[in-house]
């Protein structure tokens, strides 16, 4: 051995230390580069001390287990792969109970799981081995079990999984993220039966803590590489009600793995870190600061196709910027020079307390007040719409920016059921707003009077969603109240909001057509406006039926370019 | 989608994986150095070839193929550490140098793993339980030395010393003609 071996191999067996030298590493590092030999002696030094610990671990387990032979009288002949997987099997346990500090990133139920499968699919002779061996028998047994895990996590099959009934739930054991993933990966509609296996794992990762899940999620990624976005939602949702500061590093760091992966841990990381900002914000505000200055946000600035403002730097810095606009005004001030314009007024319209936002209004433009207040003025009339235009005419804001932000702000009561159609037409007499926001505001409100809200969360019941028999009152409100140009198409637009929010094409296309009768006419505007909302949805046969009426009217401009729309949107 | 069937190793993949173990191990780990991260890389290898089983044909040879995967894992390590800034006994560039060496050696891995089990029995009790401390326990030199009641210089050499006499012992064997 040479003096550059004598001194790699000092260095080698020194670098498992963990309180190698800086300057050694840099040493061993530099001598690695510098020579191809150094190479060479470096791999095989290393390769014989991983070899070196898997036959100690493989001995150790073989002492313990002192397996007997598969057949009597028949030693086992080296090399037996069979006795080599049993020994590496036990080698794996063994390995797992002295790692040294565990990493970031724990694998240890993989590991043991690929190895329990191993033992299950290419050596059920080894429980021939271990069977009749008594101080063997609970080991066993765990191995069993361990093999139930992996086959559920795996989709595969066993003696014992498979002599239960197909699809039939087992409430005793686990619902497994393979099972999660074979209930989300067909098409997009969930049975009775995959809903029940839904419940059960929501209660089951209820149940675990912050650390389980991060195991969870970080094995569910391995399985299903890019992890399928609903599952690691679920996942995501309970890690971050558990521990808010773990799941906005753990989202952070997993984003940019896939493209499906990365968009659903966007929008994860992002309500991650929201959750954490309210919890503990300075610990929050402090990492954010470290992890920017570290450029640790950079790596993972990917925004997701088309939705360039999920990607984490700028959603976080948007979070970040609506705490500090409560706690610390004179920061989030400061904060404005360096942000983009969209993303401080979709910061702003997260915060809801007005007297925080009455200190950074005056800071923007002119243009971006009023939008910039939408959401605090929401969350104001949605409960006292009094208070809100009083809070709305204290701001320093220029009148037509601040007619338009009350306008919201009744929109926001009608949709919260405190303000009826004469409510609207009293309150909104007095506002200045151009023809279009008029516009708006009114259809906006006759459609929401119009609509029943629904007793389930993100459930439509199609037969159940408007009071249809009051269609045509609602209409001739429209027709009082609207500026006489927009009239026709305000009134297409109400229906066709009501066909689009009823999922009811039937009952919206009854209600045209009786329009029609009533007007004793087919207006052209009207059936141009209420087309644009049946083709814009997913059903064909709504778009089959803009079509249809848009070919019965005459011949126009609108009209012509309408049928076109349409037909590329087939 | 996971597709459940992609998962039905064949008994000959699951005898090529568990034979080509201590190759892999081996590779890892020259690739990376004694560390974590080595620990890791053979997992994830094990996880992928275990997911891609279905990609093995089992007319071909398992261990380049494994190899491949293992080095894609390696260097899947050394990327998601340097997200988070860590520290490697191995810089990234020497890693990927590592890995092409480490692959030249890798079929000798089953080999001398078998000829390696005889040259542990030929150490005595004492030393055969102070290199498992070591190399598998995961104890530190000043905890041997402790335990022991030597001193840490002491304990260094008598490692290197007993590690030395394995290599030899191995290198011997092999010359000649294996572990039979």
């Amino acid at each position: 051995m040479n003096e550059t071996h004598k001194r790699l191999e000092e260095l080698l067996f020194a670098s498992t230390s963990q309180t190698f030298p800086v300057a050694d590493r840099i040493e061993l590092n530099a001598l690695l580069r510098s020579n191809s030999d150094a190479r060479t002696f470096a791999a095989r030094h290393l390769a014989l001390d991983a070899l070196l610990a898997e036959s100690l671990a493989a001995s150790e387990h073989s002492n313990a287990f002192k397996p007997i032979p598969l057949s009597a009288g028949h030693a086992l002949k080296r090399p037996n792969w069979l006795a080599r997987a049993a020994a590496w099997i036990g080698a794996f346990h063994l390995f797992s109970h002295n790692a040294k500090a565990a990493t970031f990133i724990v694998m240890k139920k993989s590991v043991t799981s690929v190895t329990a499968a191993i033992l299950l699919l290419g050596g059920s002779g080894i429980y021939v081995i271990h069977r009749n061996n008594e101080s063997s028998r609970a080991r066993v047994g765990i191995m069993e079990t361990e093999i139930q895990l992996l086959n559920d996590q795996l989709g595969i099959q066993t003696t014992r999984s498979s002599n239960r009934q197909a699809g039939a739930t087992d409430t005793g054991k686990p619902v497994s993220i393979a099972r999660i993933l074979v209930v989300f990966g067909g098409d997009n509609t969930i049975d009775a039966q995959e809903r029940i296996i839904l419940e059960q794992f929501r209660n089951q990762i209820a149940a675990m803590d912050a650390e389980s899940l991060k195991s969870l999620l970080l094995d569910a990624e391995k399985i299903s590489s890019p992890i399928h976005g609903r599952v690691a939602e679920m996942i995501m949702a309970e890690l971050i009600s558990k521990d808010p500061a773990e799941a906005t590093q753990i989202a952070s760091q997993l984003i940019g793995r896939g493209p499906q992966f990365q968009f659903l841990l966007s929008a994860s990381a992002a309500k991650a870190f929201k959750a954490w900002l309210t919890k503990d914000p300075a610990a929050a505000d402090a990492w954010y600061v470290a992890t920017v200055a570290a450029g640790g946000l950079n790596s993972r600035n990917i925004a997701p196709n088309g939705l360039e403002d999920l990607a984490i730097d700028r959603s976080f810095a948007r979070l970040r910027f609506a705490a500090q606009v409560l706690t610390n005004p004179t920061e989030a001030a400061a904060m404005l020079a360096t942000m983009l314009p969209a993303d401080v007024t979709e910061a702003l319209q997260e915060v809801t307390d007005p007297n925080a936002l009455r200190q950074i209004l005056p800071k923007l433009p002119p243009a971006q007040q009023g939008p910039a207040a939408e959401g605090a003025i929401k969350a104001m009339a949605a409960t006292d719409l009094n208070a809100a235009f009083i809070w709305a005419k204290s701001l320093a804001m220029n009148d037509q920016a601040r007619d338009a932000l009350m306008a919201t702000g009744i929109e926001a009561a009608v949709a919260s059921g405190k303000l009826d159609l004469a409510g609207v037409s009293e309150r909104s007499k007095d506002l200045n707003l151009d023809a279009a926001r008029l516009s708006e505001l009114l259809v906006s409100a006759a459609t929401d009077v119009s609509l029943i809200p629904q007793l389930r969360e993100n459930h439509i019941d199609p037969n159940n969603r408007v009071v249809w028999d009051r269609v045509a009152e609602r209409i001739d409100w429209l027709r009082k109240e609207a500026p006489a140009a927009m009239t026709e198409s305000m009134v297409g637009d109400y229906l066709g909001k009501l066909s689009y929010e009823s999922h009811n094409l039937e009952r919206s296309l009854e209600a045209y057509q009786n329009e029609v009768k009533r007007q004793g006419q087919i207006d052209p505007d009207l059936t141009i406006a209420f087309a644009f909302h049946l083709q814009i949805q997913e059903n064909d046969d709504a778009k089959a039926a803009a079509l249809d009426l848009l070919n019965k009217l005459p011949p126009g401009e609108k009209r012509d370019e309408a049928i076109r729309n349409t037909e590329l949107n087939r | 989608m996971l597709s459940p069937d992609r998962h039905q190793p064949t008994e000959s993949f699951i005898r090529a994986l568990t034979e080509s173990q201590s190759a892999l191990r081996g590779y890892c780990h020259a690739s990376l150095g004694q560390s974590d991260e080595a620990t890791e890389a053979v997992q994830r290898t094990n996880i992928t070839l275990w997911r891609k089983c279905g990609d093995w044909d089992p007319g071909t040879d398992f261990l380049p193929w494994a190899i491949t995967v293992a080095k894609f894992e390696v260097l899947g390590v050394i990327r998601d550490r340097q997200r988070l800034h860590a520290r490697f006994v191995f810089d990234p560039d020497i890693v990927e140098m590592m890995t092409d060496e480490a692959s030249h050696q890798a079929g000798e891995s089953s080999e001398r793993a078998e000829v390696l089990e005889h040259c542990l029995t030929k150490l005595s009790g004492t030393n055969r339980q102070a290199i498992a401390d070591y190399y598998l326990h995961g104890h530190s030199i000043q905890h041997i030395a402790t335990t022991s009641g030597k001193g840490t210089s002491a304990v260094k050499v008598m490692l290197l010393r007993l590690r030395g006499k394995l290599r030899e012992c191995i290198e011997g064997r092999m010359a000649k003609g294996g572990a039979a």
